[in-house]
């Protein structure tokens, strides 16, 4: 079995800073320097093997100071799993949920309950690092994508062909690739059975399989007869040759820029094969050189607020994010269509419009200055204490040399000639505007 | 005796659904979701007290919401009329008992925008 690289440079602070951006949301503070003294083993152990689940920060609220209601209000679904970015413990069962939710990509805007995302999202977690097969055969019974992509509108005497093009094209093996157009029919006919009842004020409910709407006749499905139901269509995909080079391809995208050589492609799909289990995959992928030296990658937005708000020591106060987010290109619960987020346009004019709200909003609670009638603290008239100010109150992240140099020269030109009565009144502008400037520097845009 | 009865008792059903105008009692969320032709709850009973009810438009045609208690004198409550994809929130104070909730726009009440809201204490 090829053996898949394993990074063995220095694993330091900002190689840990990189892992828990790459696998969460962002260090909290001190978290990076914990991280790093474990070693990358116990590092990627530690996040792969998290124990119990552990809130840490404030309760989420509205702007109204209310709880959320995560099932009966408006964005409160987003903000909800928003908090559970920003207070998790288990930084990769998250971030992995939210891989599964691109992934499985299901919108509420086709779905319209927020209930049954909910229930959908619950699943993705539980799978969130387990067997990839137990993960495929529940979404597909799952009653969101059973509304989403047409399983219950899938009947014996009229097949609908929806989840069953999607389960092979997005899901399992990649377009054209190793299906043709005569088994996408067949795994319709396979898939058939699953119903609803809909009641009144309540909408669709009692998702079930009835024998009687399913299509018990023999099938041909990659070459293969049998009187096939929906598991074996979802087995059988997993089982497919052409399958473990997909996933393998598209899991290690989510963590690492650039594809994976021949021979680390190979060694992922010889373990992947050993039991379609994600954990060790993902083990391999996050202790792999090209995470450590490989380029950076843009942060998708709710991972860019969720770890503003951990550095910041804030929690989610304010529905704010739910549009905040929606104006940089991503709203959770709400994927553009089946195939997921566009992550090559995550910078572009509009989005970055939108992320220097996210960064103004995230920093409006540390603004300095005077307010409402009251005098602010002292901001000394230094451009270096500015600067170091700012690196502080967003956790100490590690940024480039030259970012550094940027913000100092930004800071000395604009307190040059700050004397007088400007000598009060322009370090705290000055502060403000710095934090600002690094909150959308291209270091905190990036891992 | 028995007059000043019937308009104690009118007075406190029309208090059974009225706008909120805040307090501390308990708070609770539903949301209606309407489109062509179903009015749908997020959940099927509150608690007594402030509701935010929270009208979505997820159809293609307008609609409007109006909540009333199905005991005698209620008043009826109207949201406002929602383009499609629009939303609007109101608290309303909710007294225990059953609820009306339906569209009153064209007949869409008759083709099935309708539900019941349970308000239990």
């Amino acid at each position: 079995m090829a053996a898949v690289p394993l990074y063995t440079g220095t694993f330091g602070h900002a190689e840990a800073e990189r892992l828990l951006w790459r696998a969460g949301f962002g260090p909290r503070r001190g978290q990076a320097a914990r991280l790093a003294s474990l070693g990358l083993d116990g590092a990627v152990r530690s996040l792969t093997h998290p124990p119990g689940e552990r809130w840490v920060g404030p309760r989420p609220r509205d702007e109204k100071g209310r709880p959320l209601a995560p099932a009966d209000a408006w964005g409160h679904d987003q903000l909800w799993w928003l908090d559970r970015m920003v207070r998790t413990s288990r930084p990769l069962v998250e971030r992995m949920t939210l891989v599964w939710h691109d992934w499985f990509a299901t919108s509420d805007a086709g779905v319209g309950s927020q209930k049954l995302m909910l229930a959908q999202n619950r699943l993705l977690r539980r799978y969130a690092l387990g067997s990839f097969d137990r993960l495929l055969v529940s979404i597909t019974a799952n009653p969101a994508m059973l509304i989403w992509l047409s399983g219950t509108d899938n009947r014996k005497d009229a097949p609908n062909e929806n989840y069953g093009r999607e389960l092979m094209e997005l899901f399992t093996l990649g377009e054209g690739n190793g299906y043709t157009e005569r088994d996408v029919r067949e795994q319709a006919r396979a898939l058939t059975g699953w119903t609803s009842t809909w009641k009144r004020g309540k909408g669709q409910t009692d998702f079930r399989f009835d024998t009687k709407r399913h299509d018990t006749g023999m099938k041909t499905v990659f070459g293969k007869k049998g009187d096939f139901s929906w598991r074996d269509s979802a087995s059988m995909c997993v089982h497919h040759p052409k399958h473990a080079p997909f996933f393998v391809r598209k899991l290690w995208s989510y963590f690492i820029p650039e594809p994976p050589d021949a021979g680390t492609q190979a060694g992922l799909e010889a373990l992947y094969r050993q039991g379609f289990e994600v954990r060790p995959v993902l083990e391999a992928i996050l202790q792999h050189p090209a995470l450590y030296s490989g380029p950076r990658m843009v942060k998708p937005p709710v991972v860019y607020i969720a770890g503003l708000l951990r550095g910041l020591n804030r929690g989610i106060d304010t529905s704010a994010w739910v549009w905040l987010s929606d104006g940089a290109g991503q709203r959770l619960f709400n994927p553009p269509n089946v195939a997921g987020w566009d992550d090559s346009r995550w910078l572009d004019t509009n989005a970055f419009r939108g992320r220097w709200y996210i960064a103004n909003t995230a920093l409006e609670k540390v603004t300095l200055g005077d307010r409402k009638g009251k005098k602010g603290p002292k901001v000394p008239n230094d451009p270096e204490a500015i600067v170091n100010g700012a690196l502080a109150v967003l956790g100490n992240p590690t940024i480039r040399p030259e970012t550094h140099r940027e913000l100092l020269a930004f800071a000395r030109a604009s307190l040059k000639g700050a004397t007088g009565w400007k000598a009060e009144s322009y370090p705290p502008l000055v502060a403000n505007a710095v934090r600002q400037l690094l909150a959308v520097s291209p270091d905190l845009q990036t891992s | 005796m028995r007059r000043l009865l019937v308009i104690l008792v009118a007075v406190v059903s029309c208090a059974a659904a009225v706008p909120a105008g805040g307090g501390t009692d308990a708070f609770s969320f539903v949301q209606v979701t309407e489109k062509e032709f179903t009015l749908t709850l997020s959940r099927q009973s509150v608690r007594a007290g402030s509701v935010s009810v929270e009208l979505v438009n997820f159809g293609m045609d307008n609609h409007d919401l109006v909540v009333k208690g199905t005991r005698i004198g209620s008043k009826a409550i109207h949201f406002t009329q929602l383009d499609p994809r629009g939303r609007t929130e109101r608290t309303l104070r909710l007294t225990p008992g059953r609820y009306a909730l339906w569209c009153s726009l064209s007949d869409h009440r008759a083709r099935g925008m309708r539900a019941t809201l349970v308000v239990r204490k």
